[in-house]
């Protein structure tokens, strides 16, 4: 080979990678939808639905697309796409964190779409899920679903524990920490070695956040007039205390140890030690019964609210969920927008509720029995007004994120209350100051 | 012939007095000089030659350098004097993002975290490499067997280790606390306290040291057999042959592992990111997931470019004092 041809040849190789590269990766009337860390059945579900807008609207084309990503604040992909003309034309992602996002420059506002559109579009959703996905005066997303959360129960471990299930019946209302702890010493027990077996109640597992417990101490998290993290206020602070006292209460690094032998990091949704008989009692959100039907079909159990401070306060919960939004640069706005009329539409959103077990976003499908029966405790919830969100700031996932840091430090015992509420201050403060002053009438 | 002087040269313009002779013999010169600079031309040519095909030959490794490593350290250097989200305007911050580094506790904490861990994990990993390294070198029938068993963990990439060790420390399930049971110990969540999360990450990357090992095994094959033969002679036993002979001629390429070691070690990401995610408590929130997180999860270019500035001066500051002082170490010369 003459090296004429060598570096023609070498040429060549080098040229079909970059026209590849450039080459059109999508087809006309693609609708590309990226899903945050969709599971396989989450993704068979939103396969179903975009199979029916699909029918629907012959030629169009929808492509489902899962994204992992770590953490809450994660926008590694949508960043990285969005800059390399890759932008997904969808994105359904988690509704908190849209304010964030957009406020960065990842979303766009959907008002002037909005504006093409019934004037009362938003008004048939949960107003605090339509706040949620809003920022600035901006709206970032369409509420697609929602949740809520209780005090899930092992009715088979209590009964064998010598506990009475019916005493964490909802009918008599809110339990108080005391008796849940009550119920939960009773249910503890240690092998030889002092590992724990089998545990009553664990108040930093699942869904039990700070975010959670600030909701029991009427915690002011975010100050609106100051534009502060509200670290000074005595319910938030509170919070804390408690997380230092309850581990103490139960010896923090062996619940640890218990956690991590039964669900341990990156453990598949189908491992719990709520559904072996292990855990008595857990904070998780409405969406759990899914995971209980599917793998733990036989299991005897029982949800009530989340524990109050005194016998009588009033119930609390709060929810999330996720939303429907098109990040900036999509290539296809105009049959992102139809398609996510679509599925947060009443038709596309009874799919989604009836096969995975959310919760609506549209308030009038809340009453609907055919659509929620197994769900009605937390549908009666929202309807009752508990269903608080966290505070949609420019800075929501990197405070919840803080928050959740400084829990795992008080837990270890390496800082005190004070310490973790310096240190979520240090951490958010600085951040949410580029941002001050922030409009109010947000979330809740 | 007359060999070309530079006399000869020099006169080569000028009439000269001596007669035909002279003339012929100036002919002469004149003829060879100028055969001369054609010879120099020709090799210039030729060496303009060699020189653009080299540079052709080599243009996708400058094009990759230029592109992949220079560009990015000059943007990367304008970025941090920016608040820039990546889409958004960019205004300039000037030194602020730089003070703001000053001020972070978490940048304290993350170059702690990061210092701790290539603090144990080098010197131990060089340890490790070195063992390794005489175990290959082993004069035994056996020794490919031995070669491959000890370099296949390094093939195993870091993110399919990081699962496996999820298992491996598992309080109950898990072999390490199975083996430290033996000792009375508890079974324990090693990844759920900061300390222990961070020397099990110390103590996975050891499994990687076989690269390092086959650097030292290559380095051990350049000792002359004649300078241990003679040692032996001379009475020494192996532990004196390995401090008199071994490591001081193998001390060049523990500095290079050295400083390879502490580049890599700086960079530290991939174990923590899977494992703990930056936990517990920020435990094993290295600098370079800090930069991560600032980057691509909060979207503050600007300020995660700063972060990789000043990695990258701490990393050259490091490389500069490793150098200057391996001057009192490292011998590169055998004197039989």
């Amino acid at each position: 080979m003459s090296r004429r041809t060598l570096l023609l040849a070498a040429a060549g190789a080098a040229a079909v990678p970059t026209w590849a590269a450039c080459a059109p990766a999508r087809r006309p009337n693609e609708i590309v939808v990226w899903v945050k860390s969709g599971s396989s059945d989450m993704m068979e579900s939103l396969g179903i639905l975009a199979e029916t807008y699909q029918q629907r609207n012959p030629g169009k084309l929808v492509r489902l697309v899962t994204v992992q990503s770590r953490g809450d604040d994660d926008a590694t992909l949508l960043i990285t796409a969005i800059r390399g003309n890759t932008a997904p034309d969808v994105f359904l992602g988690d509704r908190f964190t849209f304010a964030q996002f957009g406020s960065r420059g990842l979303l766009q506002d959907l008002s002037p779409l909005l504006a093409g559109e019934d004037a009362d579009l938003l008004g048939g959703f949960l107003p605090f899920t339509v706040n949620e996905a809003a920022y600035n005066g901006a709206v970032y997303g369409i509420p697609f679903d929602t949740d809520s959360r209780g005090l899930y129960f092992n009715k088979g471990l209590l009964r064998d524990s010598g506990v009475d299930p019916a005493v964490l019946d909802p009918a008599r209302g809110a339990p108080t920490f005391d008796q849940v702890w009550e119920i939960a010493d009773k249910v503890s027990r240690t092998d030889a070695a002092g590992s724990y077996t089998h545990l009553g109640f664990i108040p930093w597992e699942e869904q039990a956040w700070p975010f959670t417990w600030c909701l029991a101490n009427d915690a002011v998290i975010f100050d609106e007039a100051s534009c502060r993290i509200a670290v000074d206020d005595p319910g938030f602070r509170q919070v804390y205390a408690d997380y230092r006292d309850w581990a103490r209460r139960l010896d923090y690094p062996k619940v640890d140890a218990f956690v991590a032998t039964y669900k341990p990091p990156n453990a598949p949704p189908s491992q719990s030690p709520f559904f072996n008989d292990r855990l008595a009692t857990s904070v998780v959100f409405s969406n759990f019964i899914f995971n209980l039907k599917k793998y733990a079909p036989k299991l005897d159990w029982g949800v009530t609210y989340l524990p109050v401070r005194a016998d009588g306060d009033e119930p609390y919960s709060w929810s999330g969920g996720s939303g429907f939004t098109i990040p900036t640069g999509a290539a296809n706005v105009e049959d992102a927008w139809e398609f996510i009329k679509f599925m947060t539409s009443p038709q596309g959103q009874a799919v989604w509720v009836q096969r995975q077990n959310y919760l609506p976003t549209r308030t009038a499908m809340l009453s609907d029995e055919s659509l929620i029966a197994d769900q009605r405790f937390f549908a009666d919830l929202l309807i009752g007004g508990y269903g608080h969100s966290r505070p949609p700031l420019p800075v929501g996932p990197a405070l919840w994120e803080a928050m959740n840091t400084a829990r795992e430090g008080v837990l270890l015992g390496q800082s005190g209350p004070d310490e973790a509420m310096a240190e979520i201050a240090r951490r958010v403060q600085p951040e949410l100051d580029q941002y001050c002053p922030v409009s109010p009438g947000l979330g809740r | 012939m007359a060999p070309s002087t530079p006399t000869g040269t020099r006169h080569g313009g000028r009439t000269d007095p001596a007669g035909p002779a002279n003339r012929a013999s100036n002919a002469t010169r004149a003829g060879n000089a100028t055969r001369a600079g054609n010879a120099i031309r020709a090799g210039n040519a030729i060496r303009r030659r060699n020189l653009r095909l080299g540079l052709a030959f080599i243009s996708p490794w400058i094009i990759g350098f230029l592109a992949f490593v220079a560009y990015p350290l000059i943007y990367s250097l304008a970025v941090s004097l920016l608040n820039y989200t990546g889409l958004q305007q960019p205004t300039f911050a000037g030194v602020g993002n730089y003070t703001r580094i000053a001020q972070d506790p978490l940048v304290v904490k993350s170059t702690w975290n990061t210092l701790f861990y290539a603090g144990l994990a080098v010197p131990l990993g060089l340890a490790v490499a070195l063992v390794l390294a005489l175990c290959m070198n082993a004069r035994v029938r056996e020794v490919g067997l031995y070669r491959t068993a000890l370099y296949l963990p390094s093939l195993v990439p870091v993110f399919a280790l990081s699962f496996i060790f999820v298992v491996f420390v598992n309080p109950q399930y898990g072999l390490f606390n199975r083996i430290v049971g033996w000792f009375g110990l508890p079974p324990e969540n090693y990844l759920g306290d900061p300390t222990s999360a961070k020397l099990i990450i110390v103590l996975m990357a050891q499994l990687a040291a076989g690269n390092a090992a086959l650097i030292f095994l290559a380095g051990l094959n350049n000792i002359p057999d004649s300078l241990y033969e003679a040692a032996t002679v001379d009475g020494a036993g192996p532990l004196r042959r390995f401090f008199v002979i071994t490591l001081p001629l193998l001390s060049p390429t523990i500095l290079f592992n050295l400083v390879t070691g502490i580049s890599g070690g700086l960079q530290i990401f991939t174990q923590a990111y899977i494992l703990t995610e930056g936990g517990p408590n920020n435990g094993t929130l290295f600098y370079l997931y800090y930069l991560y997180k600032n980057a691509f999860s909060y979207a503050q270019l600007g300020y995660a470019s700063a972060l990789a500035v000043v990695l990258f001066l701490v990393g050259l500051l490091l490389a500069v004092l490793i150098y200057t002082l391996s001057r009192r170490f490292v011998t590169y010369e055998v004197n039989g």
